[in-house]
């Protein structure tokens, strides 16, 4: 008997996947016998498609027994509350990124967080019922208020032994403003780091000057060597512009040089300065997926030739095809992370749905505001803002997404929809995430349907954790 | 040489498969039952046991736990793979409900363990059992002694081993006792407590005990307010089937704090068996009584089960809610069920159920089209 499954035309076959995440490639004459449910013990694909699931034997409520487990580690993530708190300790920052999403050309409330406003956000974050924590300092740079940070760190180390949680913290910055004592402190209270490194000299230094004009480059990859040899555990990201497209090479050789373990290939996120400047520094989706392509391409040419670096977005959706794991990567999750799997707290104590919600009040609309540090954790999440970005971003539920086969990898953004096409529902599959995640979905299928040596390379990332 | 002492029965035992076994339970200063040979041996005294069921000493396993009686007979009291991790405490209880599963004599029999016993008993189990129940009769009716039997509980097993107690309730309805007991009772630990009816007069028709609902009722609202896990469960017979929306509504405006409703099916057994005019009325139309209560309950946020229900009793969309949950041993099902093809999910039926009520089942075919 068949299983619910979504299917696409793929290449030469037929690319069908479940609500377990399964894959399997086939070819158009045995989907024409699956869609029949003709395929019997005996056909070559009979084994492989009942071990994932696509079809069965006996009564349906006893597969559904059988599976009920799977189904739920798929969605693991739902089965626990709120656990990334992002700090936004200043929106002050010392570069000026041509897309940079925390500011906008209109921002004016410019300001840095009291330990007043942080003492609050961390007893809210504490309150929250999941175990496991994550504390993410963000800005403009979050170092020109390393008080608030410093203060965040102990109070939060005071206090989480006393409400049974587990925290860890992390950093994102541009590492200029590091000094050794600020090192020598997130070395003890392991703070781990990530910081965005987006291409060689020339592409880095384009899309992230310093405030007033300037190079960051040598700064930045120094920092990096710096913070990686003092034994602190730290990554870089990349935001592809206009300017980067194409230097693909460039890239991946930067990273490597810096004996770099990953990178996180990421497109524009169209908040933020980026929306203002599209035209100097965006592109279409195709010429992103193109770039995307090649990195991929080069970094699995490079692990072949003994150099392992893993290119982190890739891996992410490899986790949940290959492993089934409900990955609680905020933006690729069903419905998505706001609220329920992260909240965002600005300098100036108001709280937001995410990371996302808050750039889009930086552009001078709230929507995705949940309330302020005076709230208590259970009045944010019930905000009724909360339940809606729930609702926009389950894809089970969206027209086209349910039946994408795609839908149990992917993700969309409610905060981005609205900014982009003033709906929070997305206008699936043509709009620009769609596009980019399809995109990339393609380029990642592409390489596991030709089945070569680069699904070694695949496997090999996945071990690693 | 080996030393012989005369055993004194009734007596605990571990049951080991191999020596490694056998060493880790003498070092506690345990008895250990040797299986792995013809005849079992009682260990450290060296005494060869003729027992009688050999075939259930053979599903046993390591470090399992069984009480040995001089007649040869024997009791499991804790097991792994026969799968009933029950503390026994008493057979007497303060009610007598019409359709309990104990017959008269059965809770007024006096030969129950001392507390003392009990307190040696729980050395022998296992620590990590997964779960374990506390049970009778009403264990709490031992007074006072219950709560130095919680006590040794709660420093004997790990967090990691979840704790229920089976309960009326009715003697947390006493102040001083219920302070006692709650005080040492581990947090972790579920109550799950019986509710028959929708008001005093119907719950103690079936109690037969004036003042147990108020009694009951008190009692749930003090473990709530203490924070305490609760279960109520609701057993469906002839008594009470046309009154399970009161119930859920009771449940709904006064128990807004408890977590899971478990909708029993009754065991035929003991007082049910003798009052089965009253008490009998098949499991079908049990269960067609009990929708309107399960969908209010569920609309409320009430986590709702069924149990002992088999599926061919319960309507399909129904099935997911369906626990197999009838200790391996006590399950029987028809031979007509070997053609069903859910039989793998389905809890089947007590075997004293089917011998008492002659009730039919139904092999659910298979389907052709999901």
């Amino acid at each position: 008997m068949l299983n619910y499954f979504n299917f696409m035309d793929f290449e030469d076959d037929v690319l069908i996947t479940n609500d377990f995440g399964k894959h399997c490639f086939i070819s158009r004459s045995d989907f024409d016998l699956l869609v029949h449910d003709q395929i019997k013990a005996g056909h070559p694909k009979y084994d492989e498609l009942i071990d994932k699931s696509f079809i069965f034997d006996g009564h349906p409520e006893v597969f559904i027994f059988d599976n009920t487990t799977a189904m739920r580690a798929g969605k693991s993530y739902l089965f626990q509350s709120t656990s990334l708190f992002i700090f936004v300790v200043t929106n002050y920052c010392n570069a000026a990124c041509l897309y940079c999403q925390a500011q906008d050309a209109l921002s004016k409330r410019y300001g840095s967080m009291t330990t007043d406003t942080a003492r609050k956000a961390v007893d809210i974050a504490l309150s929250s019922p999941a175990y496991n924590m994550d504390f993410e300092f963000q800005g403009g740079e979050p170092l020109l208020n390393y008080n608030t940070i410093r203060f965040i760190v102990e109070y939060t180390e005071q206090q989480a032994p006393l409400k049974h949680k587990n925290v860890s913290f992390s950093l994102v910055s541009n590492l200029i403003l590091l000094t050794d004592e600020m090192l020598a402190f997130f070395k003890e209270h392991n703070v781990s780091i990530s910081t965005s490194l987006d291409g060689d000299a020339c592409v880095h230094n384009t899309n992230r000057p310093l405030a007033g004009g300037g190079p960051t480059f040598d700064c930045v990859t120094a920092q990096f060597r710096r913070v990686r040899d003092f034994g602190v555990p730290i990554g870089a990201i990349e935001t592809t512009t206009r300017f980067t497209l194409g230097k693909h090479k460039e890239l991946i050789d930067t990273y490597i040089s810096l004996n770099a373990m990953s990178v996180f290939i990421r497109p524009l996120t169209p908040l933020g300065f980026a929306r203002g400047n599209w035209e100097k520094i965006g592109y279409t989706p195709e010429e992103f997926l193109q770039f995307y392509q090649d990195c991929l391409e080069y970094i699995l040419q490079k692990n072949l030739e003994g150099v392992p670096i893993e290119e982190s977005h890739a891996k992410l959706f490899l986790r949940k095809i290959l492993l089934g794991e409900g990955v609680n990567y905020m933006e690729l999750r069903s419905p998505c992370g706001a609220g329920i799997g992260q909240m965002a707290i600005y300098h100036d104590g108001r709280v937001f749905t995410c990371d996302e919600g808050r750039m889009l009040a930086e552009m001078g609309n709230d929507a995705f505001q949940l309330g302020t540090v005076e709230d208590t954790y259970d009045a944010l999440v019930d905000n009724p803002v909360c339940k809606a970005a729930c609702a926009s971003s389950l894809l089970e539920s969206m027209p086209k997404c349910c039946d994408c086969a795609y839908h149990p990898y992917c993700g969309t953004c409610p905060v981005v929809n609205f900014a982009m096409d003033g709906d929070i529902f997305a206008n699936a599959p043509g709009n620009y995430r769609c596009k980019m995640y399809m995109g990339m979905l393609n380029v990642i299928f592409h390489i596991l349907h030709k089945e070569d040596d680069s699904i070694k390379i695949f496997y090999k990332w996945l071990e690693c954790d | 040489m080996s030393t012989e002492r005369k055993v004194k029965y009734p007596c605990f035992a571990s049951i080991a498969r191999d020596q490694q076994t056998i060493d880790a339970i003498l070092a506690k200063g345990h008895n250990a039952l040797f299986v792995e040979q013809e005849t079992p041996v009682l260990l450290p005294a060296n005494e060869k046991l003729n027992l009688r069921d050999t075939a259930t000493i053979d599903k046993l396993c390591n470090f399992d736990v069984v009480e040995l009686n001089s007649d040869t007979t024997f009791y499991i009291a804790f097991s792994y793979s026969v799968g009933d991790n029950a503390l026994f405490i008493t057979n007497k209880c303060n009610s007598s409900c019409i359709m309990c599963p104990n017959s008269d004599y059965e809770r007024k029999k006096t030969s129950d363990r001392s507390p003392e016993r009990i307190l040696e008993l729980i050395s022998y189990f296992p620590k990590d059992a997964p779960y374990l129940i506390i049970t009778g009769g009403e264990p709490t009716i031992i007074g006072y002694k219950f709560i130095d039997i919680l006590k040794q509980v709660d420093k004997h097993f790990p967090e990691t081993t979840q704790l229920t107690i089976l309960t009326n309730g009715r003697s947390l309805a006493i102040k001083d006792f219920a302070d006692k007991l709650l005080d040492v009772c581990p947090e972790r630990t579920c109550f799950a407590i019986p509710i028959h009816g929708g008001c005093a007069e119907d719950h103690d028709a079936i109690t037969q005990a004036k003042g147990s609902f108020d009694q009951t009722v008190v009692g749930v609202k003090r473990l709530l307010s203490c924070g305490f896990k609760v279960e109520i469960r609701i057993v469906v017979t002839g008594l009470n089937y046309q009154h399970m929306t009161d119930i859920a509504d009771f449940i709904i405006k006064n128990f807004p704090g408890v977590s899971h409703v478990h909708i029993m099916a009754a065991e035929m057994r003991g007082s049910a068996v003798k009052n089965r005019d009253r008490v009998w009325v098949d499991y079908a139309d049990c269960f067609s009584a009990s929708r309107e209560a399960i969908q209010m309950l569920m609309q409320n946020g009430f986590d709702v089960k069924l149990f002992n229900f088999p599926l061919c009793k319960v309507d399909r969309a129904y099935w997911p809610i369906c626990v197999k949950s009838i200790t391996d041993y006590k399950i029987q099902y028809y031979d007509t069920c070997s053609g069903c093809s859910v039989q793998q999910i389905c809890g089947g039926v007590f075997g004293t159920t089917l011998k008492v009520t002659k009730m039919e089942l139904t092999p659910i075919a298979e389907e052709t089209h999901a």
